[in-house]
């Protein structure tokens, strides 16, 4: 048992999360709770995000114990000294991750009966970025030493292996209070691809091996990939019809972004279950879909072999003009070229979204008393001030998902306001405390939520900073 | 409803108030130097005696050939590599010295630099072996870059008249690399 504990934690650790809203996730008095749980226990007669302003959330993080601070540090030791150290911290599996959402619009309202077993649908738009990209260890490794101390050492061309997406979505969701103890809801997704660009399947090696016939012997096979979409007309050599430029960049962007670029579709679904009124357990995944790149794409391919091992000299004899000379170089470039030639592919791709994963066990307790009229027949929930839980996220990444597990404490201070703090671990950080409040001001709900809050002490020195924040005007359901 | 604003403000004052920066100064990666160091096989080539021979006798003679190596010239090897070296390894067992000559030449073969490697003689039972490291650096280097031509002049120099007969299986190995020195400054 101390083993598989152990086991846990240590996986627990090793790998991390970014998207990871594990604040919002269950916060359900703030509607964009919907929006990582589609099943959420919501309560709105119905709610309205102020546009532009209702959903921002940044998350950025790297793993590996690597911060800014660590490298830029104004400490008076050499910068080549801290860069060096830095990277010899990282390895292949080390990763930046940066996720940026705004919301452009989000509302949602309830249709049916009085009570609580209504449909509630809700819809919106909003805009992503998100990068992905792992430490591209060898690459680093032959810039930064070469392959003179490292002969007989193959350098993995796998380790290129990086994505980034800007995006739009337009979601439509449904949550349905099935009975007392069930919730569950969808969400359908249109995705609006602005820029695309991903490089995750890559192959190959290279290695400078000690050889018989030659001090070395070089040898390369590679089969790499590129793939991009909605860059190439942005090139200024671009030989799109008319080309974008400057100026018509904008437009160019507002028209993808609006259903004018490469689409795709996905899904998004969760549900509530209600052991008691006191237990409950709740789960969603997000973004099970794919985007079909098909316009405005341009792929680069590299694949094939290529060995050489010097050249052998042939003794013609002594050149009188430039000409005679035997350009061996230029033999051996050729050759090169040709068994690994870079060809540029126009081909439609498709790309999976990161599917994401949470699931929180969640216990709440101590009656509270409110303000709302007395409710004889009991049909309202009971309103507990305190909930406490596990949480755990997950996110489906090119080599392996990514994880996290999280503790928290929920407390409803005041009718006004309630409270979330967590502590996570996920491979960003052991010490990842963060908090998240919602103030609701009659119908004005105001949210702010910060991860790594340790981490502000000393901002350069933070593995992950994560702050989502938002204003939505709420009606809610018992406030008729 | 006051007691609620006090909250707000504690939380918000914690969180923005302890939020801070100690200094750090983006400007040192201008300091960033890289260095890495590159090495690839150069050529090779053996010699039989009997491509020296007149019938019996090994005259002193010399075959030449002649490499272009652009790559040298290009700008990012001027301005970013800040010492070469050519190694050779040569393993003779033929029972006569030989004179390696390496001459570097412009296109115009205007000689640039130029260097020897004097090889004593060897036999099959005990090869003579040589490793030479020739190392260009500061105006050195300045002249290997400027050159596009290597002409290579292999001599045997038989002084001793050795009779070689048609069957012998001596010969003479070289084997060579040149490393680069980087040094990146962003």
């Amino acid at each position: 048992m101390r083993k598989i504990l152990v086991a846990i934690f240590l996986l627990t650790f090793s790998i991390a999360s970014a998207q990871n809203k594990n604040l919002l996730f269950g916060f359900k008095e703030i509607p964009q709770s919907l929006m990582v749980n589609p099943g959420e226990e919501v309560d709105y007669k119905w709610y309205t995000g102020i546009p532009l302003v209702s959903g921002v959330s940044v998350e950025a993080g790297i793993t590996g114990g690597v911060s800014a601070f660590d490298v830029f540090a104004v400490d008076g030791v050499d910068f080549n000294v801290k860069f060096r150290n830095a990277i010899a911290r990282l390895d292949r599996n080390d990763f930046t991750s940066i996720n940026q959402q705004l919301e452009i619009f989000n509302v949602g309202f309830k249709v049916g009966g009085k009570y609580y077993d209504d449909i509630r649908y809700s819809f919106g738009m909003y805009q992503e970025f998100d990068f992905f990209g792992y430490w591209p260890n060898d690459y680093a490794k032959l810039a930064l030493e070469g392959n003179e101390p490292n002969i007989n050492e193959a350098f993995s061309l796998s380790d290129l292996n990086l994505k980034a997406d800007l995006l739009t979505v337009f979601h439509f969701g449904i949550n349905k209070r099935v009975n007392d103890k069930l919730t569950v809801g969808g969400r359908a997704k249109i995705y609006s691809s602005i820029v695309s660009a991903s490089s995750t399947n890559n192959e190959g090696t290279f290695v400078t091996r000690e050889s018989d016939t030659n001090f070395f012997e070089h040898s390369i096979n590679a089969d790499l990939l590129i793939q991009t979409s909605g860059i190439a007309s942005l090139r200024s050599d671009s030989d799109a019809n008319p080309p974008v430029e400057g100026a018509d960049i904008a437009p160019t962007f507002r028209k993808r972004a609006l259903l004018g670029g490469n689409l795709g579709l996905g899904v998004d679904a969760g549900f509530t279950y209600r052991f008691d009124k006191q237990l409950s357990f709740a789960a969603s995944i997000q973004d099970i879909g794919f985007i079909r790149h098909s316009k405005d794409v341009e792929s680069y391919q590299l694949k094939g072999n290529f060995t050489y091992d010097g050249f052998e000299l042939l003794f013609p004899g002594a050149p009188t003009t430039n000409n005679q000379s035997t350009d061996y170089y230029r033999e051996v470039a050729d050759a090169l070229k040709e068994a690994l030639p870079v060809d540029t592919i126009t081909k439609a791709y498709t790309r999976w979204r990161a599917p994401k994963f949470n699931a929180a066990l969640r216990y709440e307790w101590g009656i509270a008393r409110t303000d709302d009229d007395c409710d004889c027949r009991q049909v309202a929930k009971t309103t507990y001030l305190n909930q406490i839980g596990a949480q755990t996220f997950m996110i489906g990444r090119s080599r392996s998902p990514k994880m996290a597990a999280s503790l928290f404490y929920y407390r409803r201070l005041f009718n006004g306001l309630r409270v979330k703090v967590a502590y996570t671990v996920d491979s960003f950080s052991l010490t990842n405390l963060g908090a998240g409040m919602s103030m609701h001001l009659g119908p004005v709900n105001a949210y702010l939520m910060a991860d790594n809050l340790l981490g502000y002490t000393n901002l350069a020195d933070a593995q992950k900073v994560s702050v989502q924040f938002g204003l939505n005007i709420v009606v809610p359901t018992n406030k008729n | 409803m006051k007691n609620v604003k006090l909250l707000c403000y504690l939380i918000l004052g914690v969180l923005f108030y302890t939020s801070c920066t100690e200094q750090v100064d983006f400007e040192q990666a201008k300091d960033l130097s890289i260095q890495p160091v590159l090495t690839a096989s150069l050529v090779t080539f053996s010699a039989s005696p009997l491509q020296y021979a007149q019938p019996g006798v090994i005259q002193n003679a010399s075959v030449i050939d002649t490499v272009r190596l652009d790559v040298i010239g290009e700008d990012f090897y001027k301005d970013n590599v800040i010492r070469t070296e050519l190694t050779f390894n040569i393993v003779n067992n033929i029972e006569a010295d030989f004179n390696l000559n390496f001459r570097f030449t412009d296109d115009e073969f205007a000689d640039q630099y130029e260097f020897d490697i004097p090889i004593p003689e060897g036999s099959l039972a005990n090869p003579a072996i040589v490793d030479y490291t020739e190392v260009f650096e500061g105006a050195d280097l300045d002249r290997f870059t400027s050159s596009k031509i290597i002409i290579l002049t292999a001599t045997i120099i038989n002084s001793s008249g050795t009779q070689f007969d048609a069957t012998t299986t001596s010969e003479f190995n070289l084997k060579s690399k040149a490393t680069a020195f980087f040094d990146f400054d962003l």
